[in-house]
């Protein structure tokens, strides 16, 4: 295991915090439909969480801890900006995933990759929800 | 749906057997890439004469060729699916010239163009769930090329990957 690869889990951890703050937030803005999805979301990013703190201390490194409030991106009032919020969120957290691709091999790797892409997907179905077109990008979780 | 066998077209994508082949096509594809048969070269010395071994992602490629086709054939077959399609097809076009530049030997396009491109048989409904098995199957296979591919590559076949499992989604 390669101390960036370390990192690279670390940063993925932090993301994983902020998702699961961010999905408690938004949920209640949203209409049944979105907030069963929203739980959803909310519930994967608990075990992603659980697997990667089980996997840092196997590493004997690090686990950030989750803060008591994230600043949010934008004002978040209804669900309009719910569904844009959840969206962001699953970017940011496809984005770590995607960055520790290239630190991993084999199984680890798969690991990444099946977590980097329910992430992207997770994304586009918020996207689809709020009607944003297009709803995939090439691309996902790559800063343009 | 399409009959089986040697049908290299666009729908062979959506058979229970598009793994095997697509792995035929991308034989036929590096084939043509060396200009000749492999029979009998030696891949692991090769002589100044012998063309060089077609690169690891060449199966990748020809399902990313695959998917243009489908995506074709589907947009000429009903026009209200335009919108919803056209940016899909233009993500495969942009991941088959990320690849392309990216592997040695440079493959050339023309390799992967389908011989046939069959008419798309059915309802819009149809029409999006065959993409949608396609794009699930594609979405397989560039997960598999990410976990064995080399480091440098890792990135770009990944985003492939999960790129096709959001298409997947739109198309559900």
């Amino acid at each position: 295991m390669s101390e960036k690869l370390v990192e690279r889990l670390q940063a993925a951890l932090s993301a994983e915090h902020s998702a699961i703050f961010a999905y408690a937030r938004l949920g209640v803005l949203l209409d049944k439909a979105g907030q069963k999805e929203a739980r959803a979301g909310e519930e994967m990013h608990r075990t992603r969480r659980d697997a990667l703190l089980v996997q840092l201390a196997e590493l004997k490194a690090a686990a950030p801890v989750a803060q008591a409030g994230y600043a949010l991106p934008f004002p978040v009032t209804d669900k309009a900006t719910a569904l844009k919020l959840a969206a962001y969120v699953e970017d940011g957290v496809a984005s770590t995933w995607r960055a520790a691709l290239a630190d991993a091999e084999g199984e680890v790797r798969r690991r990444i990759l099946v977590a980097y892409t329910d992430a992207a997907v997770r994304g586009t179905r918020w996207r689809r929800l709020a009607e944003i077109v297009p709803a995939t990008v090439p691309y996902p979780g790559r800063k343009t | 749906m399409r009959t089986r066998g040697n049908d290299h077209s666009w729908s062979a994508g959506f058979r229970p057997n598009r793994r095997r082949l697509l792995r035929a096509s991308a034989a036929t594809a590096a084939a043509g890439l060396a200009g000749a048969a492999l029979t009998g070269c030696d891949l692991l010395s090769p002589g100044p004469d012998t063309p060089p071994a077609p690169d690891a992602l060449t199966g990748l490629l020809a399902g990313t060729y695959a998917l243009v086709a489908a995506y074709d054939a589907a947009l000429a077959a009903d026009t209200t699916l335009t919108t919803l399609l056209t940016p899909l097809r233009e993500t495969h076009r942009t991941h088959a010239a990320a690849l392309g530049a990216i592997m040695s030997p440079r493959p050339s396009p023309s390799s992967f163009t389908a011989p046939t491109t069959a008419p798309v048989a059915g309802d819009r409904k149809a029409i999006l769930k065959s993409l949608r098995t396609a794009e699930v199957g594609a979405a397989k296979q560039a997960a598999e090329a990410c976990v064995t591919t080399t480091t440098a590559r890792a990135v770009l076949v990944g985003e492939i990957a999960a790129a096709r499992a959001t298409h997947a989604e739109v198309l559900a």
